[in-house]
């Protein structure tokens, strides 16, 4: 085959992916016109547009979240930033606004301060997602191969010295990277969307009211069944709302 | 006043001394009179056993009641005995018509008796066929035979009466299918004149209730019995009482009601509520110039007529700057009324939390007015509550932490307007740097491994190459010998040297016998090593003792026998 011909079936295969990504900007676009005209619910409408077609970006959590704060959508809000932030855990001007969004929950629950070296710990782990944590590790790794390779022609002591610094570098990165995939799989975050719901003792309505939360506040989930989802706040206490009342944090 | 009731409609049930009769007082009676059923048993020896058949068409308001009496007679000098018991029971007719009390199966002692079936004739009070006037019976109304679901209809229960009445004990009905609520029993009856049927009567309402039908479709009030004392007149000169002339009780009941309960119609905007009257919503705010922190109050009234009871609040969404306390709630009937309602007042304590202009919800009630037929939604008014700030605001107490308080006040960062990098939001987790990271780490890790290996392979397979040699270069060695005892021996000696260099790998120029043999003894553990011994141990001695030619060429062919041998098993 030839090198023109090459090419040119390259471009028909990636072609389908460029207009995709054409289509998605062009509401991308619209949605940020939408926003800077004072239109937030039609920003939302848009934003919402290409999250339901299973495209995101930390940008797009971090408008749509403010398209939400103008809206007076505080759980909407939350739900917004918080996304942003599981995308790009360093995003400065969303974890400044998801401050600023959750003055405006009731149910606010702070955890007590962690010891320092569990505060730098999960300070580092949240730095990066676990994808970012996965290639980090094995790109140590990879330094470390390296320098075993070295090692084996080149007998230099600084080259023995930095392969035990790598080493132990790769199995504290090794460490992050398993306590960040683990805590993305096994915790599943939500928002409760409505502005108030009772949580029941069992997935039913006719089972005892055991407390009431309110819009914005972030909560584990525990299981789903039919459509009741199992939440545990903050302070341990657990108990089924109906699916409608809560957003999940994907 | 009263008639003679005895008709003496019986069925008899021969016997000679001793007889079992069936009768009923009355066989042609007004709807809601009572007749009584007697069972007589005249000289018998043990008390007889009824059992009432199933009647669908009469309602046992009381019964058995027995009674039991012994007559003794002189007669010519001869005295004769006779007993009675009774047992009786009250029927009310549960329909107008022609009704019939099945037959009765009688148990005395052990004889066994079946009565006749009796027809009781039951007409419509007031009938004109019937020509015949009821002097007392009740009668149950109600104003409204169609109400809607949970709107009133109220029930009334009167005693029309032409003759006194010493006592009344009503037995009132549950109302299934109806919420209720009684508006008047009074103590004592108050009589007034009133016509019934073209006939003049004394009429008292005994009881008013209202109903507020739970469900819609057909619902049936069952009749309301009640037993009634009626004066008799004096008859004979010696129905003399201290208490004035006796009286007789009856056992009466109402008329059966049937009321058509209509569904309330459905709403276009689907804002429907259990609520049903004619209500009126208004809403109060203690003070709408408030600092922060200070509480305030809120109250809506809601007052009208209809079920107060389903009268509540729908969820009300306060502002989020406002802090909120459980409402306390009051109710309030109306007294001395026909029409239930009243009023109910919820009242909260309100704490706006940030200052600035907070506005409490407008709050509507919805309600289905039965007069108009149609649903209402009346609304209060929004209250705008003007919020001065408290520069002691204890922002700490709603607790914001220090950095959050910093916060208050501020606004978001502006939009990101950047182009987003767009991601396939089922993207796996492992992505193809990642991969690529994998494969390359991978690669370098086993480079040196891979490379030492080769390596190995190929010393080994070399020193494979050597082993094979080793023989042959012996074999050769021993091969250039002459005829010279002491070139034999050298020779030997050479050539078992380059076998175990050849087979080990090694270039070592010399070895001694010892040496020799704990080798040769490692890979064969037979006489090997013990022939090879000597045959070197001769080698040495040959400069000192001199060996013949012959036997130096048997040890030459000997040791070239015994390296063949070794070489088999030295693997």
């Amino acid at each position: 085959m030839s090198g023109p011909r090459k090419i040119s079936l390259l471009f028909f295969i990636a072609l389908p992916l460029f207009a995709v990504e054409e289509g998605i900007s062009q509401f991308y676009n619209n949605g940020m016109d939408a926003y800077k005209n004072g239109q937030y619910d039609l920003a939302i409408q848009e934003f919402e547009f290409i999250l339901s077609k299973n495209w995101d970006s930390p940008e797009l959590y971090y408008n749509l979240g403010n398209a939400f704060f103008r809206s007076g959508n505080t759980a909407g809000a939350v739900w917004a930033f918080e996304s942003c932030l599981k995308l790009s855990p360093t995003h400065s001007d969303a974890q400044y606004n998801l401050k600023l969004a959750n003055l405006k929950v009731i149910d606010r629950m702070d955890l007590p301060e962690p010891p320092l070296y569990l505060k730098w710990y999960l300070g580092m782990k949240e730095q990066f997602t676990p994808s970012a944590w996965i290639n980090i590790t094995l790109f140590i790794f990879l330094l470390f191969s390296l320098l075993v390779t070295v090692n084996r022609f080149v007998f230099f002591s600084i080259v023995q010295n930095l392969r035990g610094v790598i080493l132990t570098i790769f199995f504290i990165s090794l460490l992050l990277t398993t306590h960040s995939i683990w805590t993305d799989n096994s915790l599943n975050l939500g928002v409760i969307y409505s502005q108030k719901a009772e949580v029941r003792s069992e997935p039913n309505t006719f089972s005892t009211r055991l407390f009431e939360v309110h819009e914005g506040l972030k909560v584990s989930i525990n299981q789903l069944e039919n459509n009741w989802v199992e939440i545990e706040l903050l302070d341990g206490k657990t108990g089924w709302i109906s699916n409608e009342q809560i957003r999940l944090i994907h | 006043m009263i008639r003679a009731f005895i008709l003496g409609i019986m069925s008899t049930l021969i016997w000679a001394d001793d007889s079992v009769n069936v009768t009923v007082d009355r066989s042609d009676i007004i709807e809601g009179d009572s007749i009584t059923l007697t069972v007589t048993a005249s000289n018998v020896k043990s008390d007889p056993e009824v059992q009432l058949p199933d009647m669908p068409d009469f309602k046992v308001v009381s019964g058995p009641n027995q009674s039991s009496s012994t007559n003794v007679q002189f007669l010519n000098g001869k005295m004769t005995k006779s007993s009675t018991t009774t047992l009786s029971w009250s029927l009310i007719p549960k329909r107008t018509g022609q009704l019939t009390i099945p037959a009765l199966k009688i148990q005395v002692g052990k004889k066994s008796y079946l009565s006749t079936p009796i027809t009781i004739s039951v007409s419509k009070r007031g009938s004109s066929q019937t020509g015949k006037v009821s002097q007392f019976f009740i009668e149950a109304e109600v104003d409204n035979n169609t109400p809607y679901r949970g709107e009133q209809t109220t029930l009334t229960y009167t005693l029309y009466t032409k003759v006194d009445v010493t006592s009344f004990d009503e037995d009132v009905p549950s109302f299934k299918g109806f919420w209720t609520e009684e508006l008047f029993a009074p103590k004592n009856l108050k009589l007034r004149e009133e016509r019934k049927n073209g006939v003049q009567y004394y009429a008292a309402t005994i009881k008013k209730i209202a109903l507020f039908p739970t469900q819609s479709g057909k619902i049936i009030i069952e009749p309301m019995s009640a037993v009634i004392g009626i004066r008799e007149k004096q008859q004979r000169w010696n129905d003399f009482s201290l208490f004035g002339p006796p009286s007789k009780k009856y056992t009466i009941s109402t008329n059966k009601l049937t009321i058509d309960v209509r569904p309330l119609p459905n709403r276009r905007n689907g804002k429907i509520s259990a609520i049903v009257g004619n209500w009126n919503i208004r809403s109060e705010v203690s003070t709408i110039n408030v600092k922060q922190d200070e509480a305030i109050t809120f109250k809506v009234i809601i007052n009208g007529t209809g079920n107060l009871q389903t009268v509540g609040m729908s969820e009300i969404y306060f502002p989020n700057e406002i802090e909120v306390f459980d409402p306390e709630v009051q109710t309030k009937e109306n007294p001395l009324r026909d029409k239930i309602g009243g009023e109910k007042k919820f009242e909260w304590v309100l704490i706006p939390r940030f200052a600035g202009d907070i506005y409490i919800p407008k709050i509507e009630l919805n309600y289905f007015d039965p007069k108009q037929g149609k649903w209402v939604t009346k609304s209060t008014p929004r209250h705008k509550l003007k919020v001065a700030p408290n520069e002691k605001a204890a922002l700490y107490s709603i607790g914001l932490s220090k950095e959050e308080v910093a916060l208050v006040g501020q606004d978001i960062r502006f939009i990101d307007e950047s182009q987003p990098k767009w991601r396939d939001r089922n993207r796996a987790l492992i992505t193809g740097t990642a991969l690529t990271l994998l494969l390359l780490s991978g690669i370098v890790f086993a480079f040196p491994h891979a490379q030492n290996f080769t390596r190995q392979q190929m010393e080994k397979s070399s020193g494979g190459w050597q082993a094979r040699r080793a023989l042959n270069s012996a074999l050769g060695i021993l091969d250039s010998a002459n005829n010279s005892p002491e070139e034999i021996y050298t020779q030997i000696y050479k050539a078992v040297i380059s076998y175990i260099n050849y087979k080990n790998g090694t270039k070592k120029l010399g070895y001694s016998t010892g040496e020799i043999k704990e080798i040769i003894k490692i890979h064969d553990r037979g006489e090997i090593y013990k022939e090879m011994e000597q045959i070197l141990t001769r080698g040495e001695a040959v400069r000192f003792s001199p060996i013949s030619s012959q036997d130096a060429q048997n040890d030459l062919q000997k040791i070239k026998d015994l390296l063949k041998k070794v070489d088999h098993v030295w693997s």
